[in-house]
């Protein structure tokens, strides 16, 4: 059948008539091997080891392998090879500019061996598997040695330039699977650190509206050394950290990390604002990293209407008082944190009133080329003032969208606004079960109170019993997941009513306070009314205020 | 960090920083357990700043006393008079059971008396030294 030979004579025919031409053929064939785009969709140890396998073939060699650079120690370790299997399983290490491979990578240059006998060879491997000529050349990413490719001959043989281009090009094929791994794993180390590194979502806390934004400077590594912390203290008072760390990417990004863990620690054990920041300065000084910090931590009473800041070298806060006027907290600042040990930290007080705002800031906000740091902050004085008299979304988004034009950002930028609301006649809010919440529940419902006219005695009473209710639901809860309380406040004609409730099952076993909760709760108060149920529990306490005098 | 510890005429003068509530009690027993160490002359829980104590403070207090009572030692609680923490005290009987001053000064003074073997019995919470006299006591321990 005609059709049938056709194709057979089709492919002999250009052999028979241009000799010279199926050399090329051959040697395209093999280059096409190399450059397969199928390779590109492999792992990276699929690939080496396809690749390897190709170029082996391709060049009619015994072995093949393949060792990468680890600049830290300034050796060539065995990555990949074929009929050289033990190479890798051996874990073979070349010094860098020693024995054969080392050689290629320090001198940058493809290298030939004849005869093995007479070269100098760190690999033991090769020797014992008889090999006689090697050709290698250097894996290279923009124009950096990552690694080194090499082929052996169990004869003698010398490679001629063909060969030496033809496993350059899967050197360089190798050296694009390579980056492109590293690129990739680099990119889930630095999300990863991302995730972990971002602040976590702002506390819900009763009386203050939190919006933050958080944007670190350049497009690749979305990381950097600026931070803000909002959490409740022992006291029940909320601490305000604003934070940047000198230089940015991973690295100012980690020191961070180490700050923020380190000082949110410090206040969580109770260290007044003063300690926690000398302790810190001193921690960081003796950690030895090398990297200042510039910080301002706050702590907001919002019972008394009053701020504590101890200023480490930071730029100034900016509040917003009800009336309008706007005020930089500029006290004589102290030296940032991270430079020397025994550096003094002061601590100094400012009124907080209810309607107040606090804006807290890092340098990426203010500064702007061109511009002295005077302007700079001027300008976020008139954008406070303008966004606050709007309230379509969240404060620091406003603010920031008045300040920020330029779409990449020349430094990290962390903006937090915190808004001292006024609390009406009703008090609603739901708390995470942990006992550490009810000092600042205490803090809110004390504001509360004052505001709806109670006096020292009823404020106590009904503060106590209503922590004494939140205690309960906090034990309720135990062993259940992410569970909540309820709390809500209601004021009507000089009675107030609390209402504490939660999901958790009612633990008659045991219970709270060895008893005496209930009595504190049922004495203190007008009427206590515990409702159990299978869905929770709701205890309801009345309590009259005095009539003004 | 949740106590203020000092020490005078022998005696352990523990000051809570914050409120003394369910969150922190089990945390402060410890620290003063632990500054308490082996000498056990006395604690006065000095809550003459405190705000608030919950029934897991007050337990805790209840215990301590026990406590220092078995091994002979003392505890005296400072609440102010006329406060409202003396209030709550009266109404779950603290004075009862531990003994109570107005004063730091008063305390530490009623605690001396308590473990001196041969010296006059002083009554459960009935500190009620003159301000002038308990002045003294601090300045001569200093």
């Amino acid at each position: 059948m005609d059709t049938e030979q056709f194709p057979t004579e089709r492919s002999r025919e250009p052999r028979a008539f241009r000799a010279p031409a199926s050399a090329s053929s051959e040697h395209l064939g093999r280059v096409q091997s190399i450059t397969d785009a199928t390779l590109g969709y492999m792992s990276l140890e699929e690939m080496l080891s396809e690749l390897l396998e190709r170029i082996r073939a391709g060049l009619g060699a015994d072995t093949a392998a393949i060792l990468l650079l680890d600049e830290d120690r300034d050796v060539l370790l065995a990555r990949a090879a074929r009929g050289l299997e033990e190479e890798v399983r051996q874990g073979v290490q070349v010094p860098l500019a020693r024995g054969f491979a080392g050689r290629v990578a320090a001198e940058r240059r493809p290298i030939v061996i004849e005869d093995l006998d007479h070269a100098d060879v760190v690999n033991p491997i090769l020797r014992q598997r008889g090999i006689r000529s090697m050709l290698g050349v250097p894996v290279q990413v923009e124009g950096r040695v990552i690694g080194v490719m090499h082929i052996g001959t169990l004869h003698t043989r010398d490679f001629d330039a063909d060969d030496i281009a033809l496993l350059q090009l899967a050197a360089d094929r190798a050296a694009v699977g390579i980056d492109n791994a590293h690129l990739t794993e680099q990119r889930g180390v630095t999300e990863t650190l991302q995730r972990t590194l971002l602040p976590e979502a702002l506390p819900q806390l009763p009386g203050i509206a939190l919006s933050a934004k958080y944007l670190p400077a350049g497009t690749a590594v979305r990381i950097g050394g600026d931070w803000y912390d909002v959490f409740s203290l022992p006291s029940g008072k909320v601490a305000l950290v604003i934070g940047d760390v000198v230089g940015r990417g991973v690295v100012a990004a980690t020191v961070m990390a180490e700050i923020r863990t380190s000082l949110r620690a410090f206040l969580l054990e109770g260290h007044p604002l003063v300690q926690a920041v000398t302790l810190l300065n001193d921690l960081v000084v003796t950690m030895g990293r090398n990297r200042g910090a510039t910080l301002a931590v706050l702590e907001l009473d919002l019972e008394r209407e009053e701020l504590q800041l101890v200023n480490a070298g930071h730029l100034p806060p900016l509040l917003l008082r009800p009336d309008g006027e706007a005020r930089l907290l500029e006290d004589p600042a102290s030296m940032p944190i991270g430079m020397r040990l025994g550096v003094r930290y002061e601590a100094h007080r400012h009124p907080f009133p209810t309607g107040g705002v606090l804006m807290l800031y890092t340098d990426g906000l203010v500064e702007r080329r061109g511009e002295s740091i005077e302007e700079g902050l001027e300008r976020l004085r008139s954008a406070a003032l303008l966004a606050t008299d709007r309230d379509d979304s969240p404060l620091a988004d406003r603010v920031y969208r008045a300040m920020v034009h330029t779409d990449a950002l020349e430094d990290d930028l962390a903006l937090l606004a915190v808004e001292s609301l006024a609390l009406g006649d009703v008090l609603e809010a739901t708390f995470p079960a942990r006992p550490a919440v009810v000092a600042g529940m205490r803090h809110a419902l004390g504001r509360w109170l004052a505001g709806v006219g109670a006096d020292e005695e009823a404020l106590f009473d009904i503060t106590l019993s209503t922590s004494e209710a939140a205690t309960n639901a906090i034990e309720h809860a135990y062993g259940l997941r992410e569970a909540s309380f309820t709390l809500r406040c209601v004021h009507d004609a000089g009675r107030v009513e609390i209402t504490v409730s939660d999901q958790g099952r009612w633990r008659s076993a045991r219970p709270p306070g060895g008893g005496r909760g209930l009595e504190i709760m049922r004495r203190l108060m007008g009427s206590v009314d515990v409702d159990r149920s299978s869905h929770g529990t709701e205890v309801r306490m009345t309590r009259q205020l005095k009539d003004d005098p | 960090m949740l106590l203020t510890i000092e020490r005078m005429d022998g005696v352990v003068v523990a000051t809570p920083r914050y409120d003394v509530d369910a969150a922190v009690a089990p945390a402060i027993r410890e620290e003063l357990a632990a500054s308490l160490g082996s000498e056990a002359a006395g604690v006065v829980l000095n809550l003459s700043g405190t705000r608030y104590v919950d029934s897991a403070g007050l337990d805790m207090i209840f215990r301590l006393g026990e406590r220092l009572a078995q091994g002979r030692s003392g505890l005296v609680v400072v609440i102010p008079e006329r406060s409202q923490l003396e209030r709550l005290a009266a109404i779950v009987a603290l004075p009862q059971a531990v003994s109570v001053a107005g004063t730091v000064e008063e305390a530490v003074r009623e605690l001396a008396d308590q473990l001196a073997p041969s010296a006059p019995g002083a009554g459960e919470g009935d500190g009620q030294a003159p301000g002038g006299a308990s002045d003294d006591v601090v300045n001569s321990s200093s």
